[in-house]
């Protein structure tokens, strides 16, 4: 196993090696010139050449990427092009928000959608089945700002149980963190509670006809008994890394539900910085979001050690 | 052993961890606080380094001026106690007032505001023109300074009070010392507010508290001039989706709504423990700039076809739907304000801009109108500009992107990418009179290069002239030949309403939103 884990982080360099090449090159040939939003309409051409020259942005392109990488390596992610803020300061004050919500976001659809799933799968060609193949097509396909204006709507306006907008962070009390993120979580879930609703009744009903488990329920073992422990672990590959997937895209790719509910978290950071052409938090940010997926994608490798003994056994490979 | 007395207590001590976990909110501040929803994220803090209005608001909270201007467009002292101008208008003397002084407890001195002003003049286009004629400063003593100019300049202290970007604040000499082409980031000024740099998240959230050191003026508040007198402890600017902010302002948990976008005035009116109310008269201005670099609006004929095709009603009923919220005028400087005025204005006639075309020999090469889909005003006016165009006989073609891409091909000027029409919606501050007003200028160097060397020479004598009124002919006869030119398509004022709480109080009617004289009730 730890030469399979050594052998996955080694493996993750090249690629991240190849993302910050094509992150540097794309922003490269991108149309918009963060030196000239800067300087503004009445510019002349010689204060913007000297505010290019001031952020090093007239180097030519291979020096400034060795120069950036060689900073990235060590550590040093650079700073904001419009802020001056080292980009390390402006992602650490970004990742409680974004981190907390993923976290309240995938406990809730984790609790939500696997029961559901296997309830539909149990109850196949059922109504329940039918009903929760509706809640999730429903969940896929209302917009996620519509959801949350509606939640908002409900819960803060109307009943006024819960602010409609606004990150309380940790230091303030763990509850009222909390409670800033129900309506947030709640929205955002809607769609990977239905894929992972859908995902997981289909996983589970291809291992319920598998023969090991018509032999387990012709031994007499208990309905539950067979789900839990024989049906879900062998269902459990394809959930989980669907749940990796569902992580990965909630740390870099929520702008809209940070948008509407004002929690200032990392994607509406790359959003802002994407449009203000604030080239090194793009870059910083594109690396950071490469690195999680790579992260995310070898937790749920582990992972599958956890269900299958043949994973745990031959660390990954067949020998 | 586990007994049953032991479960019980551990049980009901397991139930009691929720409720005291959940519904612990911070305990209220025993300051006063208001928290604003401001019109964009703030990213730069430095108001000479970046044109940007956010951040030229952000300076009227750290910062303090020489000069300001009143409700009435009128420039008058703030840092400055007195002043004295020479006859000829070569030498301008300034004295301070007592008691200034920065965040760090260093006094404001000569020293400071000149180094400012030429860190401002630097980077500012009417700041380069009067340094482009100063002579140089002159540090009498402390308090006291002096601007001498190698010839006479009837701007000056509208140049020192000038609430369009760049605004020329004070800053310590040190922090001015910086090249304009770099940023300050260390926050010292003078201002009635102080930055609270740890609570800062760019983008996001930025927080003042009030300079309890600012001695204000002795005089009302009026626009950005007179008493700065601050009486809530904590300002806290947030940016939010515009529906986000409504949503809080109804609940109460934001006080102050900087311009709701028009179409959600309806529902802040219906609500009823909220004001929307007009603070600043002056507005802004619908600008339609051609490109005259490019064919075939290169040629007059075909420009003067554009004006004529434009009915800026519908550009502003479309945007704002309320006809009390906008003027229609077809001056180029702001209705109201001292030069405007409706000589050579452009009426709506499509059958003269048809007529013109056919004159000009239009070919019907594509007229690309650029679009900013990400600006609301952008995306608006240049979407109803493209209908009446057509209307008039012009093929035309929209081309949208975001604003950063526009603006870049705006500036680049490529033929290979040519483009004819941008829109801009400028504050009227900028507007003014004919050297503020860069859609006038005749020399040729600004975004859409319009140039006619007898503007430039009446823009010079504008500048020179010490009576009112006979500048004002200039302004107008500057007018009149920019508008049959066809410099830029100048579509009326039309005015974005803030939106507050009842509980606040006192909000100064100014072109720029600011904190000072606003109370909070409860």
């Amino acid at each position: 196993m730890l030469g399979y884990l050594i052998r996955r982080t080694l493996a993750a360099i090249p690629v991240l090696l190849l993302v910050a090449v094509a992150v540097f090159s794309l922003l490269e040939f991108s149309p918009g010139d963060p030196a000239e939003l800067i300087a503004g309409d009445t510019a002349t051409p010689q204060q913007i050449a000297a505010i290019r020259e001031a952020l090093m942005l007239d180097r030519p392109l291979i020096p400034r990427f060795a120069a950036w990488f060689g900073a990235i390596v060590q550590g040093d992610l650079g700073v904001s092009l419009f802020s001056r803020v080292p980009i390390a300061t402006l992602i650490a004050q970004r990742l409680e928000p974004t981190l907390m919500l993923a976290a309240t976001t995938l406990t809730l659809v984790i609790i939500v959608s696997v029961p559901l799933g296997i309830l539909a799968a149990v109850r196949e060609g059922t109504i329940l089945d039918r009903l929760v193949g509706i809640f999730a097509a429903l969940c896929f396909s209302v917009p996620v700002f519509i959801v949350g204006y509606g939640l908002v709507g409900i819960f803060s306006l109307k009943l006024g149980w819960l602010p409609s907008q606004g990150y309380v962070p940790l230091s303030q009390g763990v509850g009222a963190c909390l409670r800033s993120l129900v309506l947030p979580s709640l929205t955002l879930g809607g769609v990977y509670i239905a894929l992972i609703t859908r995902v997981t009744r289909a996983s589970v009903l291809e291992v319920l006809n598998e023969d090991y488990l018509r032999t387990a329920r012709a031994k007499g073992v208990p309905s539950f008994w067979i789900l839990l422990r024989h049906a879900l672990p062998n269902a459990a590959i394809p959930i989980v890394t669907v749940i990796g997937f569902g992580l990965g895209a909630m740390l870099g790719g929520v702008v809209v539900t940070e948008t509407v509910f004002n929690l200032p978290g990392l994607g509406r950071l790359t959003s802002e910085s994407i449009l203000r052409r604030d080239y090194p938090v793009i870059q910083a940010l594109t690396l950071l979001f490469a690195a999680v997926y790579v992260l995310v994608n070898l937790l749920v490798d582990l992972s599958y050690g956890l269900f299958d003994p043949r994973v745990r056994q031959w660390g990954g490979r067949r020998s | 052993m586990i007994t049953r007395r032991v479960f019980t207590a551990a049980s009901l001590a397991g139930l009691a961890a929720p409720a005291l976990w959940l519904g612990t909110k911070p305990a209220a501040a025993q300051e006063s606080v208001l928290r604003a929803k401001v019109i964009a994220d703030l990213q730069s803090l430095d108001p000479v380094w970046t044109t940007a209005y956010i951040t030229r608001n952000h300076g009227y909270m750290v910062f303090d001026t020489l000069f300001g201007m009143d409700a009435d467009q009128q420039f008058q002292p703030q840092m400055v106690d007195t002043y004295e101008v020479s006859d000829d208008l070569k030498l301008y003397t300034f004295t301070l007032r007592d008691s200034l002084a920065f965040h760090d407890g260093a006094p404001v001195t000569s020293e400071d505001c000149i180094a400012s002003l030429r860190r401002w003049g630097a980077k500012d286009a009417l700041g380069s023109k009067l340094l482009a004629v100063m002579d140089d400063f002159e540090t009498v003593d402390d308090k006291t300074f002096r601007i001498k100019l190698k010839q006479p300049w009837s701007l000056v202290i509208p140049a020192l009070g000038k609430v369009g970007s760049t605004v020329p604040f004070i800053m310590p000499a040190r922090l001015a010392a910086t090249p304009a082409t770099e940023q300050v980031t260390e926050m010292v000024g003078s201002g009635p507010f102080r930055f609270v740099a740890d609570e800062y998240v760019p983008g996001a959230k930025a927080v003042y508290v009030r300079n309890d050191d600012y001695v204000a003026r002795d005089e009302p508040p009026s626009g950005t001039a007179g008493g700065k007198v601050v009486n809530i402890e904590r300002v806290e600017w947030h940016f939010l989706d515009d529906v986000t902010a409504m949503n809080a302002l109804q609940l109460g948990e934001i006080d102050f709504f900087e311009e709701p976008s028009p179409e959600i005035l309806p529902v802040l009116r219906a609500m009823g423990n909220l004001t929307v109310e007009v603070t600043n008269p002056l507005g802004l201005q619908l600008v339609i700039r051609p490109n005259h670099t490019q064919a075939p609006f290169d040629n007059v004929k075909v420009r003067q076809a554009f004006m004529a095709a434009i009915n800026p009603q519908e550009h502003l009923l479309t945007y704002v739907n309320d006809p009390e919220l906008f003027t229609q005028s077809g001056s180029a400087y702001p209705a109201g304000s001292p030069y405007s005025t409706e000589d050579g204005a452009v009426s709506y006639d499509p059958e003269r801009a048809k007529a013109l075309l056919e004159e000009a020999g239009y070919d019907g090469t594509p007229i690309i109108v650029l679009q900013a889909t990400n600006i609301a005003t952008n995306r608006i006016f240049s979407t109803v500009t493209a209908e009446q165009l057509r209307k008039a006989g012009f093929n035309v073609q929209v081309e949208a992107s975001d604003f950063g891409t526009m603006f870049g091909r705006a500036l680049k000027n490529d033929p290979a990418q040519p483009w004819h029409l941008i829109h801009f919606a400028n504050i009227g501050p900028d507007m003014l009179d004919p050297v503020i007003n860069r859609m006038v200028w005749g020399s040729g160097d600004y975004l859409g290069w319009a140039k006619d060397d007898e503007i430039v020479g009446w823009q010079a004598a504008f500048l020179a002239e010490p009576d009112f009124e006979k500048r004002k002919d200039f302004a107008t006869q500057i007018q009149v030949k920019a508008l049959d030119l066809g410099f830029y398509f100048p579509g009326g004022m039309f005015r974005q309403p803030y939106a507050f709480a009842n509980t606040v109080q006192g909000v100064v009617t100014s072109p720029v939103p600011v904190y000072w004289n606003l109370t909070k009730a409860g």
